[in-house]
Protein backbone atom coordinates (compact mmCIF):
# COMPACT_ATOMS: atom_id res chain seq x y z
CA UNK A 1 0.00 0.00 0.00
CA UNK A 2 2.81 2.38 0.89
CA UNK A 3 4.35 1.64 -2.48
CA UNK A 4 1.11 2.62 -4.20
CA UNK A 5 0.95 5.89 -2.29
CA UNK A 6 4.56 6.57 -3.09
CA UNK A 7 3.88 5.97 -6.77
CA UNK A 8 0.68 7.96 -7.22
CA UNK A 9 0.81 10.70 -4.59
CA UNK A 10 3.20 13.60 -4.47
CA UNK A 11 4.53 14.54 -1.04
CA UNK A 12 2.77 17.44 0.64
CA UNK A 13 5.71 19.84 0.55
CA UNK A 14 6.00 19.37 -3.20
CA UNK A 15 2.29 19.98 -3.86
CA UNK A 16 2.28 23.09 -1.68
CA UNK A 17 5.41 24.38 -3.43
CA UNK A 18 3.76 23.95 -6.85
CA UNK A 19 0.61 25.63 -5.57
CA UNK A 20 2.55 28.64 -4.21
CA UNK A 21 4.39 29.01 -7.53
CA UNK A 22 1.22 28.73 -9.62
CA UNK A 23 -0.54 31.33 -7.51
CA UNK A 24 1.75 33.99 -8.96
CA UNK A 25 0.08 33.83 -12.34
CA UNK A 26 -1.83 37.00 -13.19
CA UNK A 27 -4.65 35.44 -15.18
CA UNK A 28 -6.08 31.95 -15.14
CA UNK A 29 -7.88 30.30 -18.03
CA UNK A 30 -10.01 27.16 -17.82
CA UNK A 31 -7.00 24.84 -17.73
CA UNK A 32 -5.37 26.81 -14.95
CA UNK A 33 -8.61 26.81 -12.98
CA UNK A 34 -8.84 23.03 -13.34
CA UNK A 35 -5.18 22.67 -12.40
CA UNK A 36 -5.68 24.76 -9.29
CA UNK A 37 -8.72 22.70 -8.27
CA UNK A 38 -6.70 19.51 -8.76
CA UNK A 39 -3.84 20.88 -6.69
CA UNK A 40 -6.21 21.79 -3.88
CA UNK A 41 -7.52 18.22 -4.00
CA UNK A 42 -3.99 16.84 -3.90
CA UNK A 43 -3.10 19.03 -0.92
CA UNK A 44 -6.25 17.82 0.84
CA UNK A 45 -5.32 14.16 0.39
CA UNK A 46 -1.66 14.74 1.26
CA UNK A 47 -2.40 16.43 4.59
CA UNK A 48 -0.81 14.58 7.52
CA UNK A 49 -2.78 13.28 10.50
CA UNK A 50 -2.43 16.00 13.15
CA UNK A 51 -0.85 15.07 16.46
CA UNK A 52 -0.51 18.21 18.53
CA UNK A 53 -3.06 20.95 19.18
CA UNK A 54 -1.27 23.42 16.92
CA UNK A 55 -1.14 20.95 14.03
CA UNK A 56 -4.83 20.17 14.43
CA UNK A 57 -5.71 23.85 14.34
CA UNK A 58 -3.51 24.45 11.30
CA UNK A 59 -4.93 21.51 9.37
CA UNK A 60 -8.52 22.44 10.25
CA UNK A 61 -7.91 25.91 8.82
CA UNK A 62 -6.45 24.41 5.65
CA UNK A 63 -9.35 21.99 5.21
CA UNK A 64 -11.86 24.82 5.72
CA UNK A 65 -10.02 26.88 3.10
CA UNK A 66 -9.96 24.00 0.61
CA UNK A 67 -13.67 23.25 1.09
CA UNK A 68 -14.53 26.91 0.64
CA UNK A 69 -12.46 27.11 -2.53
CA UNK A 70 -14.01 23.94 -3.96
CA UNK A 71 -17.55 25.20 -3.32
CA UNK A 72 -16.69 28.49 -5.02
CA UNK A 73 -15.04 26.64 -7.92
CA UNK A 74 -18.23 24.63 -8.53
CA UNK A 75 -20.24 27.84 -8.68
CA UNK A 76 -17.81 29.45 -11.08
CA UNK A 77 -18.19 26.41 -13.34
CA UNK A 78 -21.96 26.63 -13.08
CA UNK A 79 -21.82 30.27 -14.17
CA UNK A 80 -19.64 29.47 -17.17
CA UNK A 81 -16.63 31.49 -16.03
CA UNK A 82 -13.88 30.98 -18.62
CA UNK A 83 -11.13 32.92 -16.90
CA UNK A 84 -10.22 35.12 -13.99
CA UNK A 85 -7.34 37.48 -13.35
CA UNK A 86 -5.97 40.44 -11.50
CA UNK A 87 -4.22 43.60 -12.71
CA UNK A 88 -2.88 46.74 -11.03
CA UNK A 89 -4.95 49.93 -11.38
CA UNK B 1 9.86 14.94 6.45
CA UNK B 2 6.88 15.79 8.61
CA UNK B 3 8.55 18.96 9.89
CA UNK B 4 9.22 19.91 6.30
CA UNK B 5 5.54 19.39 5.44
CA UNK B 6 4.39 21.58 8.34
CA UNK B 7 6.93 24.21 7.32
CA UNK B 8 5.61 24.18 3.75
CA UNK B 9 2.05 24.53 5.03
CA UNK B 10 3.12 27.55 7.05
CA UNK B 11 4.79 29.04 3.97
CA UNK B 12 1.55 28.46 2.06
CA UNK B 13 -0.46 30.24 4.74
CA UNK B 14 1.99 33.14 4.83
CA UNK B 15 1.77 33.38 1.04
CA UNK B 16 -2.00 33.76 1.40
CA UNK B 17 -1.59 36.88 3.48
CA UNK B 18 1.45 38.24 1.68
CA UNK B 19 0.54 40.84 -0.94
CA UNK B 20 3.50 40.18 -3.21
CA UNK B 21 2.40 36.59 -3.88
CA UNK B 22 -1.25 37.18 -3.36
CA UNK B 23 -3.43 35.87 -6.11
CA UNK B 24 -7.13 35.73 -6.78
CA UNK B 25 -8.98 32.95 -4.97
CA UNK B 26 -12.18 31.28 -6.20
CA UNK B 27 -13.89 32.42 -3.05
CA UNK B 28 -12.99 36.09 -3.49
CA UNK B 29 -13.88 35.80 -7.19
CA UNK B 30 -17.42 34.72 -6.29
CA UNK B 31 -17.70 37.59 -3.78
CA UNK B 32 -16.39 40.10 -6.34
CA UNK B 33 -18.72 38.88 -9.07
CA UNK B 34 -21.64 39.21 -6.70
CA UNK B 35 -20.59 42.79 -5.96
CA UNK B 36 -20.34 43.56 -9.67
CA UNK B 37 -23.75 42.00 -10.40
CA UNK B 38 -25.25 44.06 -7.59
CA UNK B 39 -23.74 47.22 -9.11
CA UNK B 40 -21.55 48.18 -6.13
CA UNK B 41 -19.29 51.21 -6.45
CA UNK B 42 -15.94 50.62 -8.13
CA UNK B 43 -17.24 47.68 -10.14
CA UNK B 44 -17.93 47.55 -13.87
CA UNK B 45 -19.34 45.13 -16.39
CA UNK B 46 -18.29 45.06 -20.03
CA UNK B 47 -20.17 43.19 -22.71
CA UNK B 48 -19.14 42.18 -26.21
CA UNK B 49 -18.77 39.16 -28.50
CA UNK B 50 -21.30 37.31 -26.28
CA UNK B 51 -18.94 37.68 -23.34
CA UNK B 52 -19.33 39.48 -20.07
CA UNK B 53 -16.25 40.81 -18.31
CA UNK B 54 -16.85 41.69 -14.67
CA UNK B 55 -14.36 44.01 -12.96
CA UNK B 56 -14.13 44.79 -9.25
CA UNK B 57 -11.52 46.24 -6.87
CA UNK B 58 -9.53 43.65 -4.97
CA UNK B 59 -6.76 44.36 -2.46
CA UNK B 60 -5.61 47.59 -4.06
CA UNK B 61 -5.76 46.11 -7.54
CA UNK B 62 -8.50 45.23 -9.98
CA UNK B 63 -9.74 41.70 -10.52
CA UNK B 64 -11.78 40.49 -13.46
CA UNK B 65 -13.74 37.45 -14.54
CA UNK B 66 -14.74 36.48 -18.05
CA UNK B 67 -18.07 34.73 -18.45
CA UNK B 68 -19.03 32.47 -21.30
CA UNK B 69 -19.16 31.45 -24.85
CA UNK B 70 -16.67 32.42 -27.56
CA UNK B 71 -13.35 30.85 -26.68
CA UNK B 72 -11.07 32.76 -29.03
CA UNK B 73 -11.66 36.17 -27.53
CA UNK B 74 -11.27 34.84 -24.01
CA UNK B 75 -7.99 33.18 -24.93
CA UNK B 76 -6.68 36.37 -26.52
CA UNK B 77 -7.65 38.40 -23.52
CA UNK B 78 -6.07 36.05 -21.00
CA UNK B 79 -2.93 35.61 -23.08
CA UNK B 80 -2.42 39.36 -23.11
CA UNK B 81 -2.91 39.64 -19.37
CA UNK B 82 -0.49 36.81 -18.73
CA UNK B 83 2.15 39.04 -20.28
CA UNK B 84 2.88 36.75 -23.18
CA UNK B 85 1.84 39.78 -25.18
CA UNK B 86 3.29 43.15 -24.37
CA UNK B 87 0.20 45.34 -24.36
CA UNK B 88 -1.62 44.79 -21.10
CA UNK B 89 0.08 45.74 -17.85
CA UNK B 90 -2.72 47.54 -16.07
CA UNK B 91 -6.49 47.43 -15.91
CA UNK B 92 -6.69 50.65 -17.91
CA UNK B 93 -4.78 48.90 -20.74
CA UNK B 94 -7.23 46.00 -20.63
CA UNK B 95 -10.24 48.33 -20.73
CA UNK B 96 -8.69 50.24 -23.63
CA UNK B 97 -8.14 46.96 -25.48
CA UNK B 98 -11.69 45.81 -24.80
CA UNK B 99 -13.20 49.10 -25.96
CA UNK B 100 -11.21 49.03 -29.16
CA UNK B 101 -12.36 45.44 -29.77
CA UNK B 102 -16.09 45.97 -29.59
CA UNK B 103 -16.75 45.70 -25.87
CA UNK B 104 -18.89 48.32 -24.16
CA UNK B 105 -19.75 49.04 -20.55
CA UNK B 106 -23.23 47.92 -19.57
CA UNK B 107 -25.50 48.36 -16.59
CA UNK B 108 -25.59 45.36 -14.18
CA UNK B 109 -29.36 45.27 -14.71
CA UNK B 110 -28.82 44.30 -18.33
CA UNK B 111 -27.06 41.06 -17.37
CA UNK B 112 -29.00 37.94 -18.40
CA UNK B 113 -31.36 36.65 -15.75
CA UNK B 114 -29.56 33.28 -15.78
CA UNK B 115 -26.38 34.98 -14.53
CA UNK B 116 -27.92 37.40 -12.01
CA UNK B 117 -30.25 34.78 -10.56
CA UNK B 118 -27.32 32.46 -9.90
CA UNK B 119 -24.99 35.19 -8.62
CA UNK B 120 -27.49 36.81 -6.30
CA UNK B 121 -29.10 33.60 -5.07
CA UNK B 122 -29.06 32.39 -1.46
CA UNK B 123 -26.77 29.46 -2.27
CA UNK B 124 -24.22 31.82 -3.82
CA UNK B 125 -24.55 34.09 -0.78
CA UNK B 126 -23.66 31.10 1.39
CA UNK B 127 -20.62 30.37 -0.78
CA UNK B 128 -19.54 34.01 -0.77
CA UNK B 129 -19.79 34.09 3.01
CA UNK B 130 -17.66 30.97 3.28
CA UNK B 131 -20.39 28.82 4.77
CA UNK B 132 -19.50 25.16 5.15
CA UNK B 133 -23.13 24.14 5.54
CA UNK B 134 -24.36 24.60 2.01
CA UNK B 135 -27.98 24.05 1.14
CA UNK B 136 -28.28 20.83 -0.88
CA UNK B 137 -31.67 20.40 -2.51
CA UNK B 138 -32.58 16.75 -3.02
CA UNK B 139 -35.32 16.03 -5.52
CA UNK B 140 -37.04 12.64 -5.30
CA UNK B 141 -40.01 11.31 -7.24
CA UNK B 142 -43.21 11.20 -5.25
CA UNK B 143 -43.50 7.97 -3.27
CA UNK B 144 -39.87 7.00 -3.79
CA UNK B 145 -39.22 6.66 -0.09
CA UNK B 146 -42.12 4.22 0.33
CA UNK B 147 -40.90 2.00 -2.51
CA UNK B 148 -39.53 -1.33 -1.31
CA UNK B 149 -37.10 -2.81 -3.86
CA UNK B 150 -36.94 -6.17 -2.04
CA UNK B 151 -40.55 -7.13 -1.26
CA UNK B 152 -39.90 -10.87 -0.98
CA UNK B 153 -36.88 -10.79 1.28
CA UNK B 154 -37.75 -11.96 4.73
CA UNK B 155 -35.74 -10.86 7.67
CA UNK B 156 -34.48 -13.81 9.68
CA UNK B 157 -34.39 -13.32 13.39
Amino acid sequence: MKMLFALFYLPLWMVVAVWVILRRKKALDENDLAMRAMLLNDIYYALPVPKGRFERMLIQKIIAYIEREKAAMLDLQRLGVRGIGMLPK
Amino acid sequence: MKRLSILMLLIGLVSLSCASVYSLDFYSTVAGMRAAAAGRSGTAIYEGHNLFVMIWPHRGQYAFAVINQQGDVVDDLLRMVNANGVNVYRMSDLIRWMESNGFKQVDPKSLPVSITSVLLSQVMAAVANGSRALITPLILPAGALEYNPYPYVEVQQ
